[in-house]
């Protein structure tokens, strides 16, 4: 039985062949460029084989845009403080992680910008009729996290895209990578976030950016890029121009292992559907998801009316072994959105290892909950 | 010996070009070699590839239909 529901956080277990890889790169050893020998070319070659990847995976041609970073939080800073403000506005969806929210916040205490909400419906998706009205060509960006990791709410994004026009698009794909589709250069994608570590089922420590048009941006880490050598500026061509410093190698040879294993998801989606309709049914836990299943990722949330979410938490491991994570799982936004503010909920989310089996026990377990108060 | 065999060398910006470029040459069944940029051509980046003149222009046409430029040199 599997009943680490803390996917969201980071996924567990991780394919075999993450360990496999990973393992085949510490008997190998060897940097990323910066040398000639065979064990820097293979290293080289594996990280360029997965920059392929990652490329393939969000839908685009351009791979040499696809840059390394050390998660999706690096991913968003490099877009969000490197972007050259000229209207000083940006709009972001009301259901933005701090991963958004926290360097906006610092640009706004810096003066350099101030940041709105896009209009939304009761459960964060974003209300494309009621934002008709706005004038998007007086924001810098717009920032959309692509799918929610407190109620798994999937953004309409190339409607969104198709609506603002011609102001950049920044989509935060952290929980939506490896999951829903995307199609960065169908739907005109600016900047696109990502992490390993969780949908991917990759290790922890690696992350891309997609950077369509990168003169749009100043480079957030200055270093070594093992080119252009000699001189004291960065360069500008790509990816170089964002890739300072030695990459995750170790994790990008695991993130490699994770893509090529092509896990299925075990669990049928119907059963995963007719959980949350069950759920919806309990009288003292609230379920927060998204209105139409549609928009639906494999994350949801409840508020436990009669007991605080860390007490249900609690129980849910100490009775059932059930792995979970309650408060506000860095997203103060979405549970002001949400109505959950600032006690936040108990957030379950799914891996393709877990079973039908596994979500018929996690709802016994929540029924028996519900009916002991 | 002397080889009268002729190389030139291919020079990149970057080390995701050579690994695009060893990728597509290594397709086209050409003889090739990553070495080390040599020193008195440039600092560019860590490696470089060599390959026979006589390919030459058949690689370089192969590798612009990929949008790669590399700075070829010949030893
Ligand atoms: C929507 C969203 N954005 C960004 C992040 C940050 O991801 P990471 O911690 O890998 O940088 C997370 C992860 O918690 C997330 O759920």
């Amino acid at each position: 039985m599997n009943l680490y529901f803390d996917n969201s956080a980071t996924s567990f277990p991780k394919p075999p062949e993450v360990e496999i890889y990973i393992r085949e790169y510490l008997l190998q050893g060897g940097t990323y460029g910066r040398g000639a020998y065979n064990r820097v070319f293979l290293a080289s070659k594996r990280v360029e084989e997965t920059r392929n990847l990652i490329s393939n995976i969000i839908g685009t041609g351009l791979n040499s845009n696809i840059l390394f970073t050390f998660n999706s939080t690096s991913a968003l800073n490099t877009v969000i403080k490197g972007f050259n403000y000229k209207k000083g506005r940006v709009l972001i969806s009301p259901l933005e992680h701090n991963a958004v929210c926290r360097p906006l916040q610092h640009l706004k205490n810096l003066g350099v910008i101030e940041f709105d909400i896009l209009p939304h419906c009761s459960d964060g998706l974003v209300d494309l009729i009621s934002s008709k009205s706005i004038e998007f060509d007086q924001y810098d960006l717009v920032i959309v996290n692509h799918t929610s990791n407190v109620n798994g709410v999937i953004q309409p994004v190339s409607e969104i895209k198709e609506m603002i026009g011609s102001t950049p698009l920044l989509l935060d794909a952290s929980q939506s990578v490896g999951k829903t589709e995307i199609r960065v250069d169908d739907w005109s994608i600016d900047y696109l976030a990502l992490t390993a570590h969780k949908g991917l089922m990759g290790p922890t420590g690696v992350g891309a950016l997609f950077v369509r048009n990168s003169d749009s941006l100043s480079p957030f880490i200055h270093g070594g890029t093992g080119s252009l050598s000699e001189s004291f500026e960065m360069p500008e061509h790509l990816p170089d121009k964002f890739e300072a410093g030695t990459p995750n190698i170790l994790g990008i040879y695991g993130l490699y292992g994770a893509i090529t294993a092509n896990t299925e998801r075990q669990y049928s989606w119907t059963s995963f559907i007719s959980l949350l309709k069950e759920l919806n049914k309990l009288r003292n836990l609230k379920l927060l998801a998204a209105n139409n299943a549609d928009y639906q990722s494999d994350v949801f949330s409840i508020k436990p009316l009669v007991q605080s979410v860390s007490d249900l938490s609690r129980v849910l491991y100490q009775n059932y072994g059930i792995e979970t994570r309650s408060g506000l799982h860095c997203s103060p936004l979405a549970h002001q959105t949400l109505g959950t503010f600032p006690d936040g909920t108990v957030r379950f989310s799914l891996s393709k290892y877990h079973t039908d089996n596994d979500l018929e026990f996690l709802l016994n377990c929540l029924v028996k909950e519900n009916e002991k108060r | 010996m002397k080889s009268d065999r002729e190389f030139s060398i291919l020079l990149f910006q970057s080390i995701h070009q050579v690994m695009r470029a060893e990728n597509i040459i290594s397709k086209n069944g050409c003889n090739y070699q990553i070495i080390p940029v040599p020193s008195e051509y440039s600092s560019e980046c860590g490696m470089c590839i060599e390959i026979d003149s006589l390919n030459t222009s058949s690689i370089i046409s192969e590798l612009q239909k990929y949008n790669i430029e590399p700075k070829v040199v010949k030893r």
